[in-house]
């Protein structure tokens, strides 16, 4: 349960993490993105996935068991990759059209951490289906005897 | 018509129309990567670690596109995956492919940089697909429903 919590607040981390670079770049407007429709774009889609992460991280994890987003938590593996993607397309876009320097670099530790987090998401829901399954296959025997 | 043929037959239409959409991109990608001048002078412009970026992009996509179909073989009830490895590695093989077709097509056709990107991570997710299931055709890499 510890451990549950502290990985809601690293999905609450890269999800705000991933709001506060889609608002950088919306405000601040950098030449390495000229388009204001393709600001618009990326952060409608950074948005999108940032309200999901943390909608996952706050009601999944962090609330007690009874609040759930039960369609939130199916898809919260692609939801962390798609931050990571994301992420990683900045870091792209900075090497292509800018000079790199070394506060660009937490893109590439947002997306890493991202990653880790949904490969880590994705063993326990695993690991959580396959527990629910066998307690349910315990649980049936004993409900066919009176 | 059964239910079982039905969906056959759906998985068929869907494969085929993800292949039609990909044939442009093949050919897009095979005209790069015959060592036309202008094509290669973009390509050499393109810095070695933005190569790296776009590899972690590819391999991100077909992260997402592999746990999310072992996501439905892991279910309770599923038939599981008999050779985990092999239905990993095809995955990620076919998202690798899919994002550096997907490169060199948007590179050619002077895509936005955020967009090249956009266009590696989604490629890769279906590409892993397409190469999973010709894959399961040699060696049947998920057990099958008895």
């Amino acid at each position: 349960m510890k451990h549950l919590r502290l990985l809601g607040w690293v999905k609450l981390y890269v999800s705000c993490s991933l709001f506060i670079t889609a608002w950088i770049l919306l405000t601040q407007q950098p030449d390495w993105m000229p388009s204001r429709q393709g600001q618009y774009l990326f952060a409608l889609m950074a948005g999108i996935l940032t309200s999901a992460g943390a909608a996952d991280a706050v009601i999944n994890d962090l609330l007690p068991e009874r609040y759930r987003a039960c369609r939130v938590a199916s898809a919260k593996y692609l939801i962390f990759t798609g931050i990571a993607a994301f992420q990683m397309a900045l870091l792209y876009a900075v090497l292509i059209d800018s000079v790199l320097s070394l506060a660009d670099m937490r893109y590439a530790l947002d997306a890493l951490v991202a990653t880790v987090v949904a490969i880590l998401d994705f063993l326990l829901q695993a690991q959580a289906r396959k527990n629910a399954h066998v307690e349910d296959q315990d649980a049936t025997p004993a409900a066919a005897h009176p | 018509m059964s239910k079982t043929r039905m969906q056959l037959q759906l998985r068929l239409i869907r494969d085929f129309l993800i292949l039609l959409g990909l044939l442009p991109t093949l050919v897009y990608a095979a005209t790069a990567a015959t060592g036309q001048a202008s094509v290669a002078a973009e390509l050499d412009q393109i810095p070695g670690l933005a190569y790296a970026v776009t590899f972690v992009s590819s391999s991100l996509g077909g992260l997402a596109g592999t746990l999310h179909r072992m996501s439905k073989h892991l279910e309770p009830g599923a038939a599981g995956i008999l050779h985990p490895k092999v239905f990993v590695a095809a995955n990620m093989l076919g998202g690798w492919a899919a994002g550096w077709f997907s490169f060199l097509t948007g590179t050619q056709a002077g895509t936005p940089t955020l967009l090249v990107q956009g266009i590696v991570v989604v490629s890769a997710f279906g590409g892993a697909a397409i190469v999973e299931r010709a894959v399961d055709k040699v060696l049947p890499a998920k057990g099958k429903k008895g």
